[in-house]
């Protein structure tokens, strides 16, 4: 009884609201939607690095997932299936634009030189001489990610923005465990060096 | 524990992944050596940073403005959206012997005097003429009830042997599903590049200069002056998962190549529920520009759209393409 008031308190599952979309409940897409919009989100803004091209790619992910709600056929679960066509759009989508940069030699955003030394963040008030400021901390994680092969980003982001297990993301990258944990251990060696160098070490967050 | 086997495990041991004796080896590590715990806590300082600060909301509107694009969409429910699925699901090769074996009925059906619904179709048409004098008849006579009702059956016979479902053997005669259509029908460019179609694969120069634009079309660096042009942009939504064979038919059909966004070649695959979205070029040479707009009209029933984000840029003896792939099932 306990754990039926417990279900009831959390709403319906993900499959529970498949199940409604495919009996012709079209509500249940708009719930489903509105679970994943800011994860989706997040991902493509972490992936892609700009809020507006990242918008377009998290819908087009959202529209992908009503076109094909309707077949969707339970082989995996649906947080699953929307993380893996996200990464698949950031990428093709990202790939466009690093080509143009590239080609064009011109740096990334935000890119810097890599011996540049650390940035002396700006104070912030009195008491909060190290803290940094969120718009700081913004442009850290922008440049940081920036610089990260792409598969190391998505593994950064699945794991520690997204916060999701390595079994999840053995799902999506359709990984071995094993080769998640390594490749993260490498993925995060390369951020924690690319971080340091952008910031101070007595700077917190 | 080794330097070496700790550093390899402060990933894990910072996910709390390591089992109680490993993770107390790596603290022990760390505790010894200044080296790892500075790299450690760099590694800590990092992860802490993209947990706090990494998670964002979605603008303000998102939702409202996918659910306006949701609006836009054909629905998803209902019957025709379960047959679109459903013949998506039925394999081509089924597909294509169903379709023989419609060419055999109908061929069968058209040789007179064999086929039943022949006869009766001869027999009918003979009623009709019959009933025809006749009806000219009672025009010029009063009706004579007994006489007129043999006429009236045939009537009702030729109407239902001439009804448009009627015409067909069976219901799978009625119009054909996009898939079958797609497999049976010839690729267009096929035709006009048997004539004249390069030996080699054709290489755009794209590929070898290195050129791209980015924006919607007539923007970017393509221009009459450098006589380059960005590439035509298409948006194929389909059910079947075997799209980019049928790209890659056209584009080897037309003399070109189907390549990504790297220039490099673009290898068929069929795609799933998860990898349902490509972006695919194919550079050809420009006569040949027609026939893969036909071909990507007919075969695949392509859509022409802007061109998205950047794109190679094509030189003016070649024609591009680039093709939004949509697999919907």
């Amino acid at each position: 009884m306990l754990l039926a008031l417990l279900g009831m308190a959390r709403g319906p599952t993900d499959e529970e609201l498949v199940r409604r979309f495919k009996a012709g409940d079209r509500s249940a897409y708009d719930e489903l939607a509105s679970r994943y919009e800011d994860r989706v989100f997040t991902l493509c803004l972490r992936w892609i690095g700009h809020r507006q091209v990242a918008e377009e790619v998290a819908q087009d992910v959202l529209i992908a997932l009503y076109r094909s709600l309707a077949g969707f056929r339970g082989e995996s679960k649906v947080s699953t299936w929307i993380y893996r066509v996200a990464v698949n759009h950031c990428k093709n989508r990202r790939l466009y634009r690093q080509r143009r940069k590239h080609d064009r030699h011109e740096p990334l955003e935000g890119r810097e030189r890599d011996d540049a030394p650390p940035r002396q963040l700006e104070a912030q008030g009195p008491g909060t001489d190290v803290r940094i400021h969120r718009s700081e901390a913004e442009r850290v994680i922008h440049e940081a990610l920036e610089k990260l092969d792409d598969n190391f980003r998505t593994i950064i982001v699945l794991r520690d923005i997204e916060s999701l297990s390595y079994e999840e993301i053995s799902n999506i990258l359709d990984l071995p465990r094993g080769t998640v944990k390594s490749r993260l251990h490498r993925a995060r060696s390369e951020l924690a060096r690319v971080v340091a160098r952008t910031i101070g070490p007595d700077d917190v967050f | 524990m080794d330097p070496f086997f700790a550093r390899n495990r402060l990933s894990a041991y910072l996910d709390g992944a390591l089992d109680d004796a490993e993770a107390a080896e790596v603290a022990a590590a760390i505790e010894a050596d200044p080296a790892l715990r500075t790299e450690y806590e760099e590694l800590e300082r990092a992860v802490s940073l993209l947990r706090t600060h990494g998670p964002v909301q979605a603008p303000e509107g998102f939702h409202a403005r996918l659910m306006a694009r949701v609006d836009q969409e054909p629905s998803q429910q209902g019957p025709v959206a379960w047959l679109r699925r459903s013949f998506a699901q039925v394999p081509v090769e089924a597909l294509a012997l169903a379709a023989a074996a419609l060419v055999v009925v109908v061929v069968i059906q058209g040789r007179p005097g064999e086929d039943p619904a022949s006869a009766l179709t001869k027999d009918d048409a003979r009623s009709v003429e019959q009933e025809t004098a006749a009806a000219q008849l009672a025009a010029e006579q009063p009706p004579s009830g007994a006489a007129a009702e043999p006429g009236e059956a045939d009537l009702d016979r030729i109407s239902q042997a001439t009804r448009p479902e009627a015409r067909y053997a069976s219901p799978a005669e009625g119009p054909p599903p996009d898939v079958s259509k797609m497999k049976s029908a010839p690729p267009a460019p096929q035709q006009a590049t048997q004539k004249g179609a390069p030996a080699e694969p054709y290489v755009p120069e794209w590929e070898t200069q290195g050129l791209t634009a980015e924006g919607s079309a007539g923007e970017g660096e393509a221009s009459e002056d450098n006589g380059l042009s960005r590439p035509r942009g298409y948006r194929v939504s389909l059910s079947h998962p075997k799209a980019l064979y049928d790209l890659q038919s056209i584009a080897q059909a037309a003399g070109g190549r189907l390549t990504d966004g790297q220039g490099k070649q673009l290898v068929p695959r069929a795609l799933t529920y998860e990898d349902n979205y490509v972006l695919a070029f194919i550079a050809v040479p420009a006569s040949q520009s027609a026939a893969v707009e036909t071909a990507l009209r007919k075969q695949l029933r392509a859509v022409e759209v802007p061109p998205p984000g950047a794109t190679p840029l094509y030189g003016a003896n070649q024609a591009g393409f680039v093709v939004e792939v949509h697999y919907m099932p």
